[in-house]
Parts: C-alpha cells; sequence; structure tokens
C-alpha cells in the first residue's frame, strides 16, 4: 500500500502495522498522532470481485483466464478510482495549504497594526517632551551617587542602549562615562581582554577632554595570577586611561601588582592630570621601587594602605603632597623600629603636607620602645594630624616626639590596643603599656584650635598643666580615663572627666586664671558610674554656666558667644530613662542661659569604653 | 503681589519672593519696573502652574543652590550627593508621568533650578537600577535600533 503524498500538510498518513492507519497531525509546533484500525477483511463492494477473492484467497488455486482479465480490469478500474481521490485530497490540500497562508497573513496583518499602535503610542509618550537638555539633567542624577562608576550593568550603557536619541544624548555627556571602575579578573580571557580594548577606546571617545576617576581592582586574585599573560596585557590597556585620570585608585590588594612592572616605561605611563592617588600596596613587594607616579606633576593627595617596610620602595612627588591618609600596617616585632624610622623618614620627605591621617596596625600586640636619637622631621604647613588608630604599644613618642609642626591646628590621637597614658613628666609612674609625655608634645600642642583624645588616661594632677598647654584651642574632645585605680563597670572601664570638669569650671569664675579661653564646643562622654552619677549632671550645668560666662564676657563687643555642648551616652551601658534624665536636667539651663547648644549622642561600647 | 496668567488665561495673584523663586518671572519684573502689569505665562497651563506654585510656596524660604562648579566633575552630581529630597518633596512628586514632565517642562521654562533639578531626580529614581528593557517598559519607549545597530550596542559591554 502506498502512503499518500501529504509533505505538504501539516499531517501524514502511514500504515502503522497491517491493522492499523496512523495520521500524523502538527497542531502549533506539537505533533500529534491519530491511530485508525483498518476495517477487518476489507471486500470490495463488487459482488464478481467478492467472488473472486473469497474463491481464490487462502488457496493456492491458480485464477483462469477469464478471472485473471477480470481482475486486470479490477485493477485498472481501482487505480483510477485512488487517482480521483487523490486528486480530490490533492484539492483539499491546496485548499488547506491556501487557508494556512491567509491565517498567517492575517495574524502578521494584526501583528504590524499592534507595532503601529505601539508606534503611535511612544510617540505620545510623555518623556519624548523633555529637550536634550533636560535629559541631560536627568542622566547625571541617574548615575548611582555613591560608587557611580562605569560597570556592564551601570546607567551609562543602559541608557544609551535604549533607543536612538537616548543614545545621542548619553553618548555625547562627557560626564557620563568619567568615573570608570575595572576588575583585572574579570577580564583575563582572549574575547574579554580584545572587547575591553575596544571599551577603553570607548569610555575615552565618550569621555572626551573631561577627566577621569578610574578605579581598578581584582576581585579574584588567584585567578588573575594563573592568566598573568592577559592580567599585564589588561593593565597596559588601562595605561591608555591614565593621562586623563584625576582620580587614580588602585586597589589591587594582590601581587596583580606585579604586572605594574609592564607600565613602568614612562614613555608609556603619563600622570598628567593626577590629582588624587589610591594605592593598595598590601602585597607590594618591597624588593622593587614602584616608581611609575614620580611624574604626576599635580598630584597632592595620596591615599594608601600598606607595611611600612615598603615605605622607601614607594617614590612619590613627595615635596607636591597636601593631603595624606595612610594605613601602616607592621608585621614583625623585630622590624618595628626599623619599619618606625623609614615611616618618619617617608614623612621628612612629604615636607609641604598639610593635612594627614594615619592608622599604625599590628599583626600582633607589638612594642615599640623610644630611640635614643630620633630624626627630626619638620612640617611646616602641616595644619591637621589625626592618629585614627594605634595598635602598637610602648612608648607612642617614636610616632610623634620630634616632628615640629608649628602650624598645627588640629590634632586628633585614638589608641586602639588600650587606654594610652599621658604622663606629664619623665619620672611619672608607668601604668599602662601604652604611654606619651605630654611635655614633648607641648611645642606642637601651642596652636592647636581642635584636639581630640580617644581613650587616654590623664592623672588628676596633670589635669590642669595639661589644659594650660593649650591656651588656643576651641574645640576640645576627650575621652579620658582614671587608671590607679579604674573606675570599672562590668566588663567597661568608665571615662572619668571629674577633674577636667573642675579645672574648667573653676578657672572659668577666677579672673585671669582662666583655662582654655577660647573654647567653645566641648564633647564629653557620660560616667555612668554609682561614684560619679547622677552628680555629674550637676558638675557639667556648673561648667556649661560658668563656660557662658565667659565666653559672654569674651565676645561683649561682637554679639556672638555661643558654647556647644556633647554629651557622649553608651547605649550599651546607659538605661534611657538614665539618659533622659541627665538630657532633662542639663538642658533646664537653657531657661537662664542664651548662646548654649546642648547635644547628646548615643554612641556603642566600642567607641568610647576601653575594655578591663 | 505679582500678577500671572497662565496659557489657559487663569489668572494667580502671587506673593512676590514666591514669585520670584523664577528667574524668568524675576528678569520679567526687573525688565517692567514696578507695574500691575499681569505676566503671562505662555508655555504653562493652570494645572501644571498650580503645582509649580505648591513647590514654590512650600520652598519659598530654602536657602538658594549653591553653583559650585569648581573642577570637573558635574555641578549636578555635586548637588545630588548634598541634597536630600524630604518626604513632602517625595509626596509632591508621586504623580503620574505626563504631569511629572510638565512640571519639568514648566520648570525649565520659568526657570527654577530647585524645582527642575528636584523633578529631574524624581525621574531619575524611576531609571536607577533598572535594565534597558525595563526603562522602555516604564517610559514607553520603542527600541528603533536597526538589527546591527543593536550588535553593536551589545558589544559595549565589557566585564567590569
Amino acid at each position: 500500500m502506498d502512503t499518500p503524498n501529504c509533505a505538504s500538510l501539516p499531517w501524514q498518513i502511514r500504515e502503522e502495522n497491517p491493522d492499523t492507519w496512523a495520521v500524523l497531525q502538527e497542531t502549533s509546533g506539537v505533533e500529534e498522532t491519530k491511530i485508525f484500525r483498518k476495517e477487518p477483511n476489507a471486500i470490495p463492494e463488487n459482488s464478481r470481485v467478492r467472488n473472486v477473492f473469497s474463491t481464490y484467497l487462502g488457496t493456492s488455486l491458480a485464477l483462469g483466464p477469464a478471472n485473471n482479465a477480470f481482475l486486470n480490469d479490477f485493477i485498472e478500474e481501482t487505480q483510477q478510482e485512488v487517482s480521483v481521490l487523490e486528486k480530490r485530497l490533492q484539492d483539499l490540500q491546496s485548499d488547506i495549504s491556501q487557508k494556512c497562508h491567509e491565517v498567517g497573513r492575517l495574524c502578521s496583518d494584526i501583528g504590524r497594526k499592534h507595532d503601529h499602535i505601539r508606534t503611535a503610542r511612544s510617540l505620545q509618550t510623555p518623556i519624548r517632551t523633555l529637550p536634550p537638555e533636560v535629559l541631560d539633567i536627568i542622566f547625571e542624577m541617574s548615575l548611582p551617587e555613591y560608587d557611580g562608576a562605569i560597570t556592564a550593568t551601570s546607567p551609562p550603557l543602559v541608557l544609551s542602549a535604549v533607543c536612538r536619541s537616548w543614545r545621542n544624548v548619553a553618548i555625547n555627556n562627557p560626564f557620563l562615562w568619567q568615573d570608570v571602575c575595572l576588575d583585572v579578573s574579570r577580564n583575563l580571557e582572549l574575547e574579554e581582554v580584545e572587547k575591553f580594548e575596544n571599551f577603553v577606546d570607548m569610555v575615552l571617545a565618550r569621555a572626551r577632554k573631561t577627566s577621569l576617576d578610574l578605579k581598578i581592582l581584582d576581585s579574584e586574585p588567584s585567578l588573575s595570577l594563573r592568566k598573568e599573560h592577559f592580567g599585564r596585557r589588561f593593565i597596559v590597556k588601562c595605561a591608555k586611561l591614565f593621562p586623563t585620570c584625576r582620580n587614580l585608585d588602585l586597589s589591587i590588594s594582590s601581587y596583580v601588582w606585579r604586572f605594574c612592572s609592564a607600565i613602568s616605561d614612562p614613555a608609556i605611563c603619563l600622570f598628567e592630570r593626577l590629582t588624587d592617588l589610591n594605592l593598595n600596596l598590601d602585597c607590594w613587594d618591597d624588593r622593587q621601587e614602584l616608581t611609575i607616579f614620580e611624574n604626576a606633576p599635580n598630584l597632592d593627595t595620596f591615599n594608601c594602605t600598606l607595611r611600612a617596610s615598603s615605605l622607601p620602595s614607594i617614590v612619590l612627588p613627595y615635596s607636591q603632597l597636601a593631603f595624606m591618609n595612610c594605613t601602616v600596617k607592621f608585621s614583625s616585632q623585630r622590624r618595628v623600629l626599623s619599619d618606625l624610622r623609614k615611616w618618619r623618614e617617608f614623612l621628612s620627605l612629604c615636607e609641604n603636607l598639610e593635612l594627614s591621617e594615619f592608622r599604625f596596625e599590628a599583626d600582633e600586640a607589638f612594642s615599640v620602645e623610644l630611640e635614643q636619637s630620633l630624626n627630626p622631621v619638620v612640617l611646616n604647613n602641616l595644619t591637621s594630624l589625626h592618629i585614627d588608630s594605634f595598635e602598637l604599644s610602648g612608648d607612642v613618642g617614636s610616632v610623634l616626639y620630634g616632628i615640629a609642626t608649628p602650624s598645627l591646628d588640629h590634632f586628633a590621637f585614638m589608641s586602639t590596643s588600650t587606654i594610652c597614658q599621658l604622663l606629664n613628666g619623665s619620672a611619672a609612674e608607668r601604668i599602662s603599656p601604652v604611654y606619651l609625655e605630654l611635655t614633648q608634645l607641648a611645642p606642637n600642642f601651642a596652636s592647636l584650635c581642635y584636639l581630640s583624645l580617644r581613650l587616654v588616661a590623664i592623672a588628676d594632677r596633670d589635669v590642669r598643666p595639661f589644659l594650660e598647654m593649650l591656651p588656643r584651642v576651641e574645640h576640645l574632645h576627650i575621652v579620658n580615663f582614671k587608671i590607679d585605680p579604674p573606675l570599672c563597670t562590668g566588663d567597661f572601664i568608665i571615662p572619668d572627666d571629674t577633674a577636667l570638669v573642675h579645672h574648667l569650671t573653676e578657672s572659668s569664675t577666677a579672673d585671669g586664671k582662666r583655662l582654655l579661653p577660647k573654647l567653645n564646643y566641648l564633647v564629653l562622654s557620660y560616667p555612668y558610674h554609682e561614684s560619679k552619677h547622677p552628680a555629674a549632671t550637676r558638675h557639667y550645668i556648673q561648667l556649661l554656666e560658668a563656660r557662658c560666662d565667659v565666653n559672654a564676657l569674651r565676645h561683649r563687643y561682637n554679639g556672638s558667644f555661643d558654647f556647644r555642648f556633647e554629651l557622649e551616652f553608651c547605649a550599651e551601658l546607659i538605661p534611657r530613662s538614665v539618659i533622659s534624665s541627665v538630657t532633662t536636667e542639663i538642658s533646664s539651663i537653657y531657661s537662664r542661659r542664651r548662646g548654649l547648644t546642648f547635644t547628646q549622642r548615643l554612641v556603642d561600647s566600642g567607641y568610647i569604653y576601653a575594655a578591663t | 503681589m505679582v500678577i500671572l496668567i497662565t496659557s489657559d488665561n487663569v489668572k494667580y495673584v502671587v506673593e512676590k519672593d514666591v514669585a520670584e523663586l523664577s528667574v524668568l518671572v524675576k528678569n520679567m519684573l526687573e525688565d517692567i519696573g514696578p507695574s500691575d502689569e499681569p505676566i503671562p505665562l505662555h508655555n504653562v497651563t493652570s494645572t501644571v502652574f498650580n503645582k509649580v506654585l505648591e513647590y514654590c510656596i512650600y520652598h519659598r524660604n530654602d536657602p538658594p543652590p549653591s553653583d559650585d562648579d569648581e573642577g570637573c566633575a558635574s555641578p549636578l552630581h555635586k548637588y545630588l550627593a548634598s541634597h536630600i529630597c524630604s518626604e513632602w518633596d517625595q509626596r509632591f512628586f508621586d504623580v503620574d508621568q505626563a504631569l511629572l514632565f510638565d512640571i519639568i517642562l514648566a520648570a525649565n521654562y520659568l526657570d527654577i533650578k530647585t524645582l527642575l533639578d528636584d523633578a529631574c531626580k524624581a525621574v531619575a529614581h524611576l531609571i536607577q537600577g533598572k535594565s534597558t528593557e525595563e526603562i522602555r517598559g516604564i517610559f514607553n519607549i520603542v527600541n528603533d535600533f536597526t538589527p546591527e545597530e543593536e550588535a553593536r550596542v551589545k558589544k559595549e559591554n565589557v566585564s567590569s
């Protein structure tokens, strides 16, 4: 039996087995098979044929000439009938095919009409009314406020892919393309490096002459090391952006720094516009000099995290630097002294520093002793020196003595390993493992307007001499502890400023002996201890009354006598009801005094309290 | 008091300090000198002007925005870093897109910098963190790139 030719139809008929027909039908891409059982012993309707079939089928009898001739006629006749049926089937196929085309055409027409409606509606969309200059404003505002660097999903690339008109606005606004962040370890396949090369060219073209803020990081250092060749190629390509960089942040805390030897050629690497440099040199190899930033004629800000031993290998235009923020790490007790010497040498090269912040971090509890001969450091322009974290123990003088800062206006110090004892005279008893001689600092304190000392201990008898060293101080923030014996509550040593408050109050009422005559901003920490609370509140009120008198007298002629008092409360230790009653009591002074501002601040124990 | 007439002929009598938040109105007042002549606002309808007026009255005592154009960073970006929209502003800009864009156009025409910046920021908020497709959906924008252009756009991305 021949299978009818149904290739052009969405169905096919075939003989499944001797008893069944199978019809395969495809509807919307889904194939369905229907099985039809054959009529058993299908016998033609013609009686003579039926007779011949019944006589000869199932036997071995040979057909006679008459029957043979008769069957020839029958086959011919049946074939003609099949031809007619096939013709009808073909017509039907053609009809269906035509209908299918018609359905397709209708669907296409409907789709096109929908598109027309969508396009028409999009022309009416309100955002189209905005002129390009307003779109510019919106695009700039859509940049993230912090860390707005260009990444694959960041606004500049997204905006430029919305439609033609947005793309036109986006790629013509150089401000959108000035902040770039690139990850070494994500561009280490050949295809990515090639793509990255196009990306660099695109950024340069779109940023035009705008200076760039470029950040290069390495999120997977192990990967970068395995594919060093591409890493080098990546860094070399980045160097193309360097001449237009204003801020360069190489936050690469890995050995990828090795790749930078690839850009050590000054002809390739120019930093003409660079003003701010941020380096993470944790893994810098001390034996290699980092010289590529030596010729950066506008560099004045240097932020860095590095091991103290690396300092001599970092070559910078030192005398240009005005602003510095450094985290200096110490990794060996044996080398602490020599490392501190390197730090002082580095500092002495930066002779024009104006503002500086340092953190001294130690891998373990390293101790430092004062050297007999410290190399002098002169920083004539330094106005602000903050040591926000000091993790070494021993004599802090190794860091601070012998540094002449005649213009110093701001000074802040926070000991983080333990309380730093401020001694007045070498004969004083050293109780804390961290200490500092006050008299050595006196020359630098003479010009101070702002002083912040946290986690320090000044003995009661030394408070007055200490305050006398600060004739110009206007803003004093001090978290002072008593350590002999300490005031303790549970696991904490409680700050105690009783002597300080007493001296500042008494001297204010006695003419001619005023301490801190210019003080107008005082920050203290509330001593919540049974021996101090609640009397401390009364002492604060007396202090504020006295200081308001001093300020009123001092500013009689210019009418300005504001005094600000800020009190820190440890939220973990002091009940809210106590904080509320203390602040209410102190605030009562408002009804009697003008020009006084009092604020309370909740802090956690780590901020102000030392552990016992 | 200053008399202002919107494009649909609605007359507003507005206090001078409020009206002068618009640099356009301020300049016109300086040009014509003391006069009771109404000032026509050709490009602003009363519906939109009601909103503009509401904003100006609420912000009449705000300090003027600083024009710190030093350095190379975009001044708008600097403005953003220091300016946080208040809850009132957020409610004020919680309107349908058509009105929001009309407010922007009015602020641009009347030259009210803070209103323009705040309204643009409201639109920027709709964009921030969204994909290209999402942005098209939000603003009913049709992707009109040819397939070749689209392929070029897609090639620009880099793994950063």
